[in-house]
């Protein structure tokens, strides 16, 4: 195996090669930085000027994409509040306020080098497990799916243990929209008011983007002046404190990979719950919760960590099986199919050269993007002192024409501007978001994958006790469920007061 | 006011040039619908399913070949509209303008099952302007996961006996929810479905993770499983079966079971005028012959065979009809 | 005016939920029982959680006792900004969204970024002109250019 790890970098060390990741890793940094584009953009793009390349420099091509998008997404989330990609919204939480302190070179310092070092414990965590790649993907079937998304709930909604009541309500509600539009299950049309655009359910990235880039602009509209008002804290902030505060936190750095790691791998479960489950668990395990969502810089590096990680980990269902993570993964199979690389558990066989070359290159794009985000730090801090007047109307109109520019579909102007006005008034009424868009990713899961597991078993629960992996994840549910119990009993009656202002 | 004798002649003279006049204007009028400057900008292709599977990987193969082979430089964008099963793609396949610039791939006979289901959503596969089919028809086969307890068909028609077979499967829209039902109901397999899965990759996994105890889905799906031995199949849905040991559609004695097809046409919404029509079903078969898409397509087993508008229809007609003996059963 | 001690405006918010939420929890009523077996608890759920959240903006024993255990750092709404602001800025967000729709992104961003430089920003003429031209000549190149996507051209002028 070690030999073909090293054909995997010898590979890639080639002068063309080189050229070709560095071109991808532009691309995946520039489309990851404007919201609504991404890595599925970027890689649709490509797929047609690879058609002359050989399958190992398309490869290349499209690892230095995808390292990069979230380097990319980490840089509007910071300074504009406004993801990248989906994934990004967890590093608003604590991003932007850190940049409207005037820390914006701090927060991106931090994100580039946990972005760094989340990619590269991903990679080694992914080449650990190739091995047995297609044994992990089967593990996990409808009982264990419907659980982990169980789990994913309720780590966010006792993340939010000082406004618990109304991180609940704004996770039920998100519930409830996740379950607007076609149901997998029966077929049934659920509503959608007649509306077509909504057969789909409410798309995501659209509504992340009035949620978060939307509503701050709203915000800051209201307030007036800049992001920051602290021209001199930007001035002196440098790109080394981000990177000493990585190794400071290493405990969250690693906790943020393995997650990040984990969940990646698992199908069909993306990396948006990979970094918000980590933020919560981060939030969780700290000694100072209240202090997330108020500019933590823990808040930054937890999420970063995980996203890079699930990067590699994503590989595993989508080349094993054929079972894309997410929209990304899916145009990515499409360039593999192009160059005669069907995925599938023969591909894990065959092509194992180009597989490690692939995730090689994935890595050394993550780790080239997080340097010339350390690099750009200073100078896209600056950002965050431009005059409110000019910053909104400018943040608005790419916020709205990169909505309809995920799937150039015109509804997702409205959901953008109708989740920006939500977004708002959950940050005037102070109702936490963090829960509402876990609960609007895992929703539909959850309940495709419940519905599943009773045709299964004919309706008998018991099926949760007879599988291992769900007991595991049952004992995990437990433990999150009865924890704060311990923490409450063990305390002061003090009040504790979480910091999810977001 | 009376007419003087050479009046007629001059009144059929006038009728002459009056009929003249007017043919020549109903000429021009009909040429001035047509565009003869197609294609003059991108060309949308629908594509009524998610990214990543067989379906959209054989568009966005041919899409590049078809700009080679249209009239005039312009981009084939593919165009994801996986929403509602389908339905929304193909219902804004059937209403988008008659002008060229959108051309859609529809699933058949997963559509015929949309098309009852969702009658609301305003399509109508007989009026869609079929242009020429996506490659040969597909075949099903039966398999289950290579852990299963379950060796043969008659051990699988034994555990029917005793309980209801569980079968992964599509949404109950898909052409493999369809072929599900029709393929146990003709082997007399007592079935039940558990549907959800979002693709053809996700139920077959399914099937290997032992979530249902068989699988009844395409063969170009099944194969790459069965060389990876991660499963094992225990028939063939082909009259004449290319899987070595396993029971054919003949074998069975069901030859039925070789009507169950997977089959793949392009579309325009309806009234495409004729030359617009007759431009798009030439530059398709030139795509689809083109040694590049023809190498590409054989990696996932789908052989490229050019066919006309009228062919495409009268494979409409044949599933239609088809489908039309199953209908009760499927809309359960 | 106040009920049980608190202004109603501050009730507001939960009971816009719980009109949604109601509203939801009828409509999931007309579908089949397996298609409405997540849904309606969720819904029926909500509403318990919003019935919570109102008597806890209460000033009653039981609405402080709610508030302690389960909301502790909820705070009133931030900020002393004139309700009329607050509304002027979802209004520019909203009527960008709706002219956007209507004539497309080549006049919707100009227009709305001119009209929000020098109305709402108090902006110079030039200033506006220039930034809003540069702004849209950029997503122009990013959009057409680079990405080749024919821009939304607008209801009026054949968009879907």
């Amino acid at each position: 195996m070690l030999h073909l790890w090293l054909s995997g970098i010898g590979g890639l060390l080639q002068a063309r090669e080189l050229m070709f990741l560095a071109l991808g890793m532009a691309m995946g940094l520039f489309f990851g930085a404007i919201p609504g584009l991404g890595g599925a953009t970027a890689l649709a793009l490509l797929t047609p000027l690879t058609y002359g390349l050989d399958p190992f420099t398309a490869l290349a091509l499209a690892g230095g994409v995808m390292g990069a998008v979230p380097m990319g997404g980490s840089i509007t989330a910071i300074l504009l509040n406004a993801p990248g990609s989906a994934p990004s919204a967890a590093t608003c939480l604590d991003g932007h306020p850190l940049a409207q302190q005037g820390k914006a070179g701090l927060a991106l310092g931090a994100a580039a080098s946990a972005n760094a070092i989340g990619g590269i414990i991903g990679t080694i965590s992914v080449l650990a497990i190739l091995p047995i790649a297609k044994e992990l993907v089967l593990l996990f079937g409808p009982p264990e799916l419907f659980l982990l998304a169980v789990l994913g709930l309720i780590v966010v909604a006792t993340a939010s243990r000082g406004k618990m009541l109304r991180g609940l309500i704004a996770g039920v509600f998100g519930l409830m929209i996740s379950f607007i539009g076609y149901n997998d299950i029966t077929g049934a049309l659920r509503f959608t008011a007649g509306i077509a655009y909504l057969w789909d359910g409410v798309h995501l990235v659209p509504a992340l983007i009035g949620l978060f880039a939307v509503a701050e602009m709203i915000n800051l509209s209201v307030k007036g002046g800049s992001i920051t008002k602290d021209a001199k804290a930007v001035a002196i902030t440098s790109m080394t404190s981000g990177l000493l505060e990585t190794f400071r936190h290493w405990r969250t750095v690693v906790r943020g990979s393995l997650i990040g790691t984990v969940v990646g791998a698992i199908p069909g479960v993306g990396g948006t719950v990979a970094s918000f489950l980590s933020y919560s668990l981060t939030v969780q395990a700290s000694k100072d919760p209240e202090s997330f969502g108020k500019g933590n810089i823990e808040g930054v590096i937890a999420p970063e960590a995980a996203i890079n990680a699930k990067d590699c980990s994503c590989l595993i269902p989508t080349l094993a099986f054929g079972i894309p993570g997410g929209v990304e993964m899916a145009v990515f199979m499409g360039l593999l199919v192009l160059h005669g690389l069907q995925p599938g558990p023969l591909m894990l066989i065959d092509h194992q050269l180009e597989i490690y070359g692939l995730i090689w290159a994935l890595t050394g794009s993550c780790v080239l993007a997080s340097f010339l985000g350390l690099f750009l730090a200073r100078p896209l801090s600056k950002l965050t002192l431009i005059d409110s007047e000019i910053l909104v109307p400018t943040v608005m109109a790419v916020a709205l024409v990169g909505a309809w520019a995920v799937d150039r579909n015109i509804g997702n102007v409205i959901v953008t501007a109708i989740f920006g006005i939500l977004g708002y008034l959950m940050i005037r009424f102070d109702y936490p978001r963090l829960t509402m868009v876990v609960a609007l990713v895992l929703g539909a899961a959850a309940e495709r994958n419940f519905h599943q597991t009773t045709m299964m078993s004919d309706g008998n629960l018991s099926i949760y006790l007879h599988r291992n992996v769900c007991l595991v994840l049952l004992i995990g549910i437990a433990a999150l469920l009865i924890a704060p119990l311990f923490r409450g009993l063990k305390r002061a009656p003090a009040v504790v007061t979480a910091g999810l202002g977001k | 006011m009376s007419r003087a004798p050479g009046d007629s002649l001059t009144m059929m003279s006038d009728r002459v040039t009056r009929r003249s006049f007017f043919l020549a204007v109903g000429a021009a009028s009909s040429l001035l619908a047509v565009d003869f400057d197609y294609p003059g900008k991108n060309i949308d292709f629908i594509i009524p399913k998610a990214p990543g599977g067989g379906f959209d990987n054989l568009v966005r193969v041919i899409a590049p070949a078809l700009e080679k082979y249209l009239p005039r430089k312009v981009n084939v964008v593919p165009d994801n509209i996986p929403a509602g099963g389908g339905g929304k793609g193909i219902g804004q396949l059937y209403r988008a303008r008659p002008d060229g610039y959108t051309i859609g791939a529809v699933d058949i006979p997963g559509s015929f099952i949309l098309q009852e289901r969702q009658g609301g959503a305003g399509f109508d596969l007989n009026k869609i302007t079929w242009l020429c089919s996506m490659g040969k028809p597909e075949y099903f086969c039966l398999g289950v996961g290579a852990n299963s307890p379950i060796k043969t068909l008659d051990e699988l028609k034994a555990l029917a006996k005793t309980r209801p077979v569980k079968f992964t499967s599509s949404g109950p829209e898909g052409t493999a929810y369809g072929a599900t039902v029709i393929g146990t109901r003709v082997l007399e397999i007592r079935a039940q479905l558990i549907t959800g899965y979002k693709g053809s990759s996700d139920f077959v996994v399914g099937a290997i993770r032992g979530d249902g105890d068989a699988v009844i889905a395409p063969v170009t799906s099944l194969r790459p499983m069965l060389q990876s031995k991660t499963v094992r199949v225990l028939a063939t849905f082909e009259p004449k079966g290319t899987f070595s040991g396993v029971p054919d559609a003949a074998a069975l004695g069901k030859p039925e079971l070789g009507q169950i097809l997977l089959e793949r046409l392009v579309g325009a919404p309806p009234a495409l005028p004729a030359n617009i029509k007759a431009i798009l079903s030439a530059a398709l078969n030139k795509a689809m012959a083109d040694p590049q898409t023809v190498s590409l397509a054989k990696k996932f087993e789908v052989e490229m065979v050019p066919s006309s508008p009228e062919q495409a229809v009268a494979r409409i007609r044949e599933n239609a009809a088809f489908f039309a003996k199953w209908k009760s059963s499927l809309m359960v | 005016m106040k009920i049980l001690g608190t202004p109603v405006l501050d009730y507001l918010p939960a009971l816009g939920l719980a009109l949604l939420t109601a509203a939801f929890l009828a409509t999931s009523y007309s579908y089949s029982a397996q298609a409405r077996a997540f849904p309606a608890p969720v819904a029926w759920v909500t509403l318990a959680l919003i019935a919570l959240d109102l008597i806890s903006r209460t000033q009653t024993a039981v609405g402080d006792a709610i508030r302690r255990h389960l909301n502790p750092g909820a705070h009133a709404p931030e900020g002393s900004h004139p309700l009329g602001k607050h509304f002027a800025a979802a209004l520019w967000l909203a009527v960008f969204a709706v002219v956007l729709v209507l004539i497309g992104v080549l006049y919707a961003v100009p227009l709305y970024m001119f009209a929000s430089l020098r109305f709402q920003g108090r902006r110079s003429w030039f200033t506006s002109l220039w930034v809003s031209a540069v702004a849209t000549g950029a997503l122009w190149l990013l959009f057409a250019v680079v990405l080749r996507l024919e821009l939304y051209p607008g209801y009026f002028f054949g968009g879907a």
